[in-house]
């Protein structure tokens, strides 16, 4: 009974699902994903303080600047050049975080020697490409276990079912990213592998607790 | 009866207060660490996380196409003329002198694309575990970040490099032989009675095994010429030829470093001093990127297609072997995936350190400790002292887990930190488990039948050599193993202490 209700819940997460996914497809297509800076690129300036940097009075100083979306990273170990990276850095916009930075450390650092740096984005297919093979072996082998685990039950749809969770989870993950518009960066490739992880634990339970009750109700059927 | 009854109490209280003081010292160990005076500071003990380049930062190169320019000289007619003339050569020839940049015609997109990938090929080749590159599809230039560790300098010194082989004649510089004809190049080791030696074998195809053959009797060692140099032992980065089949006796030995050209140079003038025979044995050089890697001759023809250069002297010292190691598998490395295109120069070469700072991190770490007690919360609130007890094990296992993964050497990333934050969840679950049905094992089978997934991708994922992603399968193995052994050794023990739950 409870597990006919839950495939009934299921059913309804399934549809809502596809239409996230459906909506999740055309935002791709229409407009793509959005990335962050870390694999967008842009133009980045290091400037060289020649005295102990703090990050986040340049992230101030830079997002006054070049607005919101900046990435300010400390260079070398000495802790005393910072890289400023924002989708496009002027001469102007540089010249005057180079005045700044000068103002608030008084220092006389000069503009020109901070060059402008072009960032290449780093394509989509690079990203992923080393978590293919990986989650490729990895279904596979669990795909076996599933067929061997549940000899009896085993059918295609079964195995169909899982790879179904696995894909629907996927799809559903990026398509939230893709509706949300929240830029895929460095937290989205652990939250796929988390996904993947989660979706193929959520079949097997599902499998374990749809035998575990088969065969309660087969006991009280012969005790019956 | 009675006192029994006591006495069973009286030792259970005991079992309960030792477990839970045992608890309360590891993770005060885990979670502040231990302390001991060095040079009038306080130093803390325990070894710190090893974290991954997207949490700790890497080293960035940028290389880019070289802008040096060449003289080409060229006849009336417009050919190439190969000769070196001078200038008042040139003007006496009617021929002309341009200056051309080196690269010029190779910087297209398809270069581009070819170079990209043979470097991919170079990264993994080396064994770099975690990098991003990035190609400016306008000029060509490449953006690689990779992990800081001590084979980074020489990564970073591979990447650039063409990768152009050729074995010439010493004297002429005809091209006997280039990459078109190297099947594969890999690294060998062999005990030798000195110690292990390091070897570089490069295996030709079948066209190149017969152009081997050919050179190989050609370049045969003249009688009573053989050279057997040892000027650069001192430096110990000999790299000496077994003349490819395995028997054989070395006949040259050479230094393989920077200063290849000039050791050339130095042993031609030995040799011009020591014998008169040998001025006129034929010699092959054998070089990458137009620098000399050896010159020598051969003792007998080689017909197994594959010639072995020992790189350094055979030592015991591991330092020193890693170091060949290291040189070996760069030279193996850049001859087995193909020549780039383009001639590439670095341009950058700097740490730069993650986007995501300490004080980011703390954050997390503050969530998911609020977290976990909310979690807790919700075990005392229900469960009462089972709950409290169920708290203390869940508190240690958290803090053993994170010793283990501190001592077991796991690499820490951002999917790490999703697999701990994994496997604390799948604990606590595991830990309400115990406490509704303490002594029901074939609860605990289920449990684990049902995360079989979870182990299988842990198992796998520890053997990918990409750090992401052997560093979530780290944290979930160490996560899962000892989550069975622990439970079932303190928190099992600490619950049922109790008796049966109602």
């Amino acid at each position: 009974m409870e597990f006919e209700k839950t495939k009934k819940i299921l059913t309804v997460v399934l549809a809502i699902s596809i239409i996230i996914i459906i909506a999740g497809i055309i935002v791709v297509a229409k407009q793509g994903f959005r990335f962050d800076l870390h694999y967008q690129g842009g133009k980045r300036i290091e400037v060289e303080l020649g005295q102990d940097v703090q990050k986040q009075e340049i992230e101030e100083i830079s997002k006054e600047v070049l607005g919101e979306n900046v990435q300010v990273q400390i260079v070398e170990v000495y802790k005393q050049e910072v890289s400023i990276l924002a989708p496009d850095i002027t001469e102007e916009q540089r010249n005057a975080i180079v005045t700044k930075i000068n103002e608030k450390y008084g220092l006389e650092l000069s503009a020109e020697e901070s060059e402008i740096i072009v960032v290449p984005n780093t394509r989509f297919r690079d990203i992923i490409r080393p978590y293919i093979i990986p989650l490729i072996i990895t279904t596979v082998i669990i795909l076996v276990y599933i067929g061997f685990r549940f000899i009896k039950k085993t059918s295609a749809e079964i195995l169909l079912e899982t790879i179904g969770a696995i894909t629907v989870g996927q799809a559903l993950l990026f398509s939230i990213i893709a509706v949300t518009r929240i830029p895929i960066g460095v937290w989205t490739l652990p939250l796929v592998l988390i996904v993947y992880v989660l979706s193929t634990v959520f079949c097997t339970a599902r499998l374990e607790t749809y035998i575990n009750l088969q065969k309660e109700k087969e006991q009280s059927n012969e005790q019956a | 009866m009675e006192t029994k009854k006591t006495t069973k109490k009286i030792g259970d209280f005991v079992k309960i207060v030792t477990i839970v003081l045992a608890i309360i010292c590891v993770s005060m160990i885990s979670f502040i660490g231990i302390y001991v005076q060095k040079q009038n500071r306080m130093e803390n003990i325990m070894k710190d996380y090893d974290l991954a380049m997207d949490l700790n930062g890497g080293r960035v190169i940028s290389i880019k196409p070289k802008d040096e320019t060449e003289t080409i000289i060229k006849d009336a007619e417009g050919n190439v003329i190969d000769e070196e003339l001078t200038d008042e050569e040139i003007t006496e020839k009617g021929y002309t002198k341009e200056e051309v940049k080196k690269n010029e015609g190779n910087l297209t997109e398809e270069n581009f694309e070819e170079a990209k990938k043979i470097i991919i090929k170079r990264l993994d080749a080396m064994g770099v575990e975690n990098y991003d590159i990035k190609l400016n599809k306008q000029t060509g230039e490449f953006t690689i970040q990779i992990e800081e560790n001590k084979s980074t300098d020489s990564v970073v010194s591979n990447l650039p490099t063409v990768g152009k082989f050729e074995i010439v004649d010493s004297e002429t510089q005809e091209v006997l032989m280039n990459n078109d004809d190297i099947k594969d190049a890999k690294v060998l080791y062999g005990a030798e009675t000195e110690g292990t030696g390091v070897y570089l074998q490069i295996d030709f195809n079948k066209e190149g095994k017969g152009k081997l053959e050919e050179i190989s009797n050609t370049y045969r060692t003249v009688e009573n010429s053989t050279t057997d140099e040892n000027t650069t032992e001192a430096e110990n980065t000999t790299t000496e030829e077994n003349t490819t089949e395995e028997n054989t006796e070395n006949t040259t030995e050479e230094n393989a470093t920077g200063e290849n050209a000039e050791n050339t140079t130095t042993e031609g003038e030995t040799t011009e001093e020591t014998d008169e025979a040998e001025k006129t044995q034929k010699e092959i050089t054998m070089k990458i990127d137009d620098e000399t890697i050896m010159s020598t001759s051969f003792e007998t023809p080689i017909h197994t297609g594959m010639i072995q250069l020992n790189v350094g002297s055979a030592s015991t010292d591991a330092d020193l072997l890693s170091s060949y190691a290291e040189r070996a598998v760069t030279i193996a490395t850049v001859l087995e995936n193909g020549v780039l295109p383009i001639e590439y120069e670095t341009s950058g070469n700097e740490f730069i350190f993650s986007e995501i700072t300490t004080q980011e991190l703390q954050y997390v770490v503050y969530a998911i400790a609020g977290v976990v007690a909310v979690g807790i919360l919700y075990f005392i609130i229900r469960y009462r002292l089972r709950g409290i007890l169920a708290s203390f094990a869940y508190i240690g296992y958290i803090a053993t887990y994170l010793l283990l993964i501190r001592y077991a050497n796991v690499t820490l990333s951002l999917e790490g930190i999703f697999g701990i934050i994994l496997a604390f969840a799948i604990s606590y679950v595991f830990i309400e488990r115990m406490i509704l049905h303490q002594t029901d094992k074939k609860q605990d089978v289920t449990f684990f039948l049902k995360i079989i997934p979870l182990c299988v991708s842990a198992i796998v994922f520890c053997f990918i050599e990409w750090v992401p992603i052997t560093s979530l399968g780290m944290t979930l193995f160490w996560g899962i193993v000892l989550m069975a052994v622990y439970h079932y050794v303190v928190t099992r023990p600490l619950i049922s202490m109790l008796g049966k739950k109602e």
